[in-house]
């Protein structure tokens, strides 16, 4: 009730989560232009994940999965259907969620045959996969509402139907560890707990074994999303769009925003993209309008490219930008491998390489 | 005008000049165009409750001028003499964009300036009750939906409201809000009030010689 109470309150005096206003990228996300600036490495027609095995990287294209040999990708399997997330499992094998509802396991990435196929009705929008404790693997689904590649629809619906599930490979069995999220986009195991992005809520929640969550980040400007360990500890958390008062307003305008889901073209919605300036049909906002010949980098972003480096305790330590003006946009995956961050920018479909010695370089400049 | 009569367009009498964004959030029709007769010394309003007109030129007859409400997405013309005087036509309605300046070309059609283009947006229930959007009271001007300006157009057009041509810079890269052009030798000169930079566009079958005012006259006189 006192939930229910609160709510009404702020909605009546236009405060708590009626307000409208997003947090600025400050301190640790601090913006540079790091990931704008990064070598481009690969470009790829329809990028969807990143693996690691600590040697090669694994790309999910379409629904192909390439491995990454310097410069040079080779094809090492192809499904009947598109690939919505990738994982490499501490024994040698590699996992792949197949249009979200079907997990593949094989015992190598280049098996002829899966070692598991876990197909359950619980799976539906599975979006990240990341090796579990005991043979098992943690899988987040986004919502039970709508397939993985509607995830738009998941938000201007206000969606709260994701899932984190752990998937025993030996049993084939699905058991859930957390429901009722606002869209769940990556998770990764931290000790005994399991961080989780909560994309909708703009945060990243830790689950504790017996069940019970708690917000190690909160509030962020941004729609987190999957993450990966880092090597020296801590972990790599990516976020594929960022917020705007614009977005924030029209989610709570139900009115207006209904009307907008039907009558637009969901390509032209007030909605974050993975890549913007497409096209003179997009909505553009004041700040956008290019003056003395250049776009402002800190205009409202329709799309924008963020990396966040989180410490073991998941504090943000500092973030790598592609800002408005920038293509690196919508990094939905990044991975470490050898001294190298690998970051995957849906949005111009890049495969983006940092040295993380040039970014401690940038950092401290 | 020959006469010595001067019109011109207030875009808005509702806002300042720098608040051209809250008119346009209104687009209502503050707006009015004005003549001043050296003749007698008077300044009278002889249109108005228009939607941001703009981009004043004079029609081949002499006698009407043609100009664009910005934000009413159209050409009208206006005869101020002969048998028409006082009428008010539409020239080209729902363009794409939004128009602004106009200007004479050699081939005695005219150049307009799309400001920016427009795109789908749903109408919110304020609009629908006649209200300016709730947009404007709880979103800061930063965040404003706008007409999308970053994409340069010019386009040709005659006075029959036929569109003959239309030049482009689609991503906005040198030449986005395009607010006014002039045709002069055999060449397009681009402007725009945010730019920091004139364009000039090579015309191909345009007359080498042609310099705007010489020809307004001759054809007026």
């Amino acid at each position: 009730m006192m939930p229910a109470l609160k709510a009404f309150a702020d909605r009546f005096l236009g405060r708590g989560d009626a307000t409208i206003t997003v947090p600025s990228f400050d301190g640790a996300l601090k913006p540079n232009q790091i990931l704008e600036k990064a070598e481009t490495i690969g470009q790829f027609a329809a990028p969807e994940d990143l693996a690691t095995d600590g040697k090669a990287l694994y790309i999910a294209d379409g629904s192909a999965v390439l491995r990454l040999d310097g410069t040079v990708t080779t094809e090492v399997r192809r499904f009947d259907r598109t690939i919505s997330a990738l994982c490499c499992l501490p024994d040698g094998g590699i996992a792949a969620a197949l249009d979200g509802r079907e997990v593949q396991v094989f015992a190598t990435p280049s098996a002829s045959s899966p070692r598991a196929a876990i197909s359950d009705p619980a799976l539906n929008a599975v979006n990240a996969l990341s090796p579990g404790p005991q043979g098992t693997l943690i899988a987040t689904d986004g919502s039970t509402a709508r397939p993985y590649r509607q995830w738009v629809y998941d938000l201007m619906e206000r969606g709260r139907s994701g899932k984190v599930l752990s998937l025993d490979i030996a049993s084939r069995s699905v058991r859930p560890i957390a429901s009722g999220l606002s869209f769940a986009f990556g998770a990764c195991a931290a000790g005994e707990d399991v961080f989780v992005s909560e994309s909708w809520r703009h945060r990243l929640i830790a689950i504790a074994a017996d069940g019970s969550q708690r917000a190690i980040l909160d509030n962020l400007p941004v729609y987190p999303s999957r993450l990966s360990p880092a090597a020296s500890g801590g972990f790599w958390l990516t976020a594929f769009a960022a917020r705007t008062q614009l977005v924030e307003f029209v989610l709570r305008e139900n009115a207006y925003r209904r009307r907008m889901m039907t009558e637009i073209d969901p390509e032209y919605w007030i909605a974050p993209k993975l890549k913007s300036g497409q096209s003179f049909l997009e909505p553009m906002q004041g700040a956008h309008i290019k003056t003395m010949g250049v776009v402002k980098p800190w205009a409202p972003p329709r799309s924008y490219g963020l990396v966040i480096r989180l410490d073991a305790n998941g504090v943000p330590l500092y973030a790598l930008h592609s800002r408005v003006d920038g293509v690196n946009h919508g990094v939905a995956a990044a991975v470490e491998i050898d001294g190298s961050l690998f970051a995957l920018a849906k949005g111009p479909g890049r495969l983006l390489r940092m040295p993380l010695g040039m970014i401690e370089q940038e950092l401290r400049a | 005008m020959i006469d010595g009569r001067i019109f011109f367009s207030e875009a808005t009498v509702r806002y300042e000049m720098h608040e051209w964004p809250v008119d346009g959030l209104e687009a209502r029709g503050n707006g009015r165009i004005i003549c001043y007769d050296p003749n007698n010394g008077t300044t009278r309003t002889v249109l108005r409750g228009l939607k941001f007109p703009n981009g004043i030129c004079i029609a081949s007859d002499g006698k009407s001028i043609l100009f664009a409400e910005t934000f009413g997405c159209s050409i009208k013309r206006y005869w101020f003499d002969g048998p028409k005087t006082g009428k008010v036509e539409t020239v080209i309605d729902n363009l794409p964009g939004y128009p602004d300046n106009i200007n004479l070309a050699s081939d005695g059609n005219y150049w307009l300036a799309m400001v920016g283009m427009r795109s789908p947006r749903a109408r919110s229930r304020l609009e629908d009750a006649g209200l300016p959007q709730a947009n404007g009271k709880r979103v800061p001007i930063d965040e404003w939906l706008f007409p999308n300006i970053n994409t340069g157009c010019v386009i040709k057009f005659n006075e029959r409201g036929e569109v003959l041509d239309s030049l482009w810079d689609l991503r906005g890269v040198n030449h986005p809000m395009i607010t006014s052009m002039r045709e002069h030798r055999g060449y397009l000169y681009l402007g725009g009030i945010a730019n920091n930079r004139i364009g000039r566009y090579k015309l191909a079958d345009a007359d080498p010689d042609f310099v705007q005012y010489e020809r307004r006259w001759r054809t007026t006189q």
